[in-house]
């Protein structure tokens, strides 16, 4: 005899797929006395399933909609995206800003120490002229004196070159 | 027959598939879904796209099954585009679990039945929500909607075969947590 579940499925053992099982799972197998306890559970649960989503579903959809809750809702999500835009764009921009300022403002303090250090080359350049300048002033000047103690001496030698 | 009436006809046909098979849409991707407002939309966009392509409709499936369809492939776009946008999943409204069992029909039943059912529910529910996403629209069109096995195929896209697999295996999995937490 042919068998029908409630959901209509066979439960006769025909129909059956490599699994063992008929095409819902309903074990079709030798009939063990605990599996049809079994399949009884099953089908009370599947059964309470179906019934509970359609008085869930039922009652969603007969109470009274909420549309202008949700336009605010979404009206709201979009403000906030849009904020969340606005800021990440400014703040995109802003970083570009800095950045850029700083690379100007670090171009500008090498370009200062570049010009100290010519200066300060420049400066260390005139000060060894200067005293090379002076050490050959003074060189002349120690190569033209005499000691005190051979002065008699040099103007003897300066009166034979006069006679 | 002028395009005007024909027009007109087409509407009233529209018209009269949207007050059949409205309630069972909704009511699909609410199960798929737990969530009020999202099932709601996606039944408005469902209807909304069926309603730009009823002239291509050739009624070789039924409506419903065409339907079904739409609203198959609109719930993955809408899980795909979720994914993408992650900083929105916080922003479900989807009820738990032990919310969506509390749902039962007012019937005659004894307080300890009704536990008994609540509780049989939730179970359900539990394996639902573990199934991958396939394995639960055919487990839903299968259990909640009644449908036949070649209509699961013809809305789901795949075959009867795979069809009968993945019930199986749910339908496994729901014996499962039956014996195991009994």
């Amino acid at each position: 005899m042919r068998t029908r579940n409630q959901f209509g499925t066979r439960l006769d053992g025909t129909g059956l797929d490599a699994t063992g099982f008929d095409a819902t799972g309903f074990d079709a197998g030798d009939g063990a006395g605990q599996d049809v306890v079994q399949d009884t559970v099953l089908e009370q649960a599947l059964r309470n399933f179906k019934l509970s989503v359609r008085a869930w579903s039922e009652a969603a959809y007969s109470r009274p909609r909420a549309a202008q809750m949700t336009a605010r809702h979404r009206s709201w999500r979009l403000a906030a995206g849009w904020a969340m835009a606005c800021v990440l764009v400014a703040g995109t921009v802003t970083g570009g800003v800095f950045e850029r300022a700083e690379q100007q403002r670090a171009v500008r303090a090498a370009a200062v120490k570049a010009q100290q250090a010519q200066q300060q080359l420049a400066a260390a350049r005139q000060r060894q002229l200067q005293d090379q300048k002076l050490m050959t002033a003074v060189d002349t000047d120690i190569s033209q004196e005499v000691p005190s103690a051979m002065e008699p001496l040099a103007d003897l030698m300066q009166d034979g070159e006069t006679q | 027959m002028t395009r005007v009436a024909a027009k007109e006809i087409a509407a009233q046909e529209f018209d009269a598939i949207v007050a059949t098979h409205r309630p069972q849409i909704f009511r699909f991707l609410l199960a798929s879904t737990r969530d009020v407002d999202l099932a709601e939309t996606l039944t408005q966009e469902c209807f909304l796209k069926a309603h730009r392509n009823w002239g291509r409709f050739r009624g070789e499936s039924s409506a419903m099954t065409w339907l079904m369809r739409i609203a198959i492939n609109l719930e993955k776009d809408h899980w795909r585009n979720r994914r993408m946008q992650f900083w929105r999943r916080t922003q479900t409204n989807a009820v738990d679990l032990d919310e969506a069992s509390e749902w039962l029909p007012s019937g005659e039943r004894s307080v300890e039945q009704q536990m008994l059912a609540r509780e049989q529910v939730g179970r359900v529910w539990r394996v639902v929500d573990g199934l991958s996403e396939r394995q639960r629209t055919v487990f839903l069109l299968r259990y909640v909607e009644e449908q036949e096995l070649s209509e699961i195929a013809q809305a789901t896209g795949l075959s009867e075969g795979t069809v009968k697999a993945h019930l199986s295996r749910a339908v496994g999995k729901v014996r499962a947590e039956l014996r195991g937490k009994r």
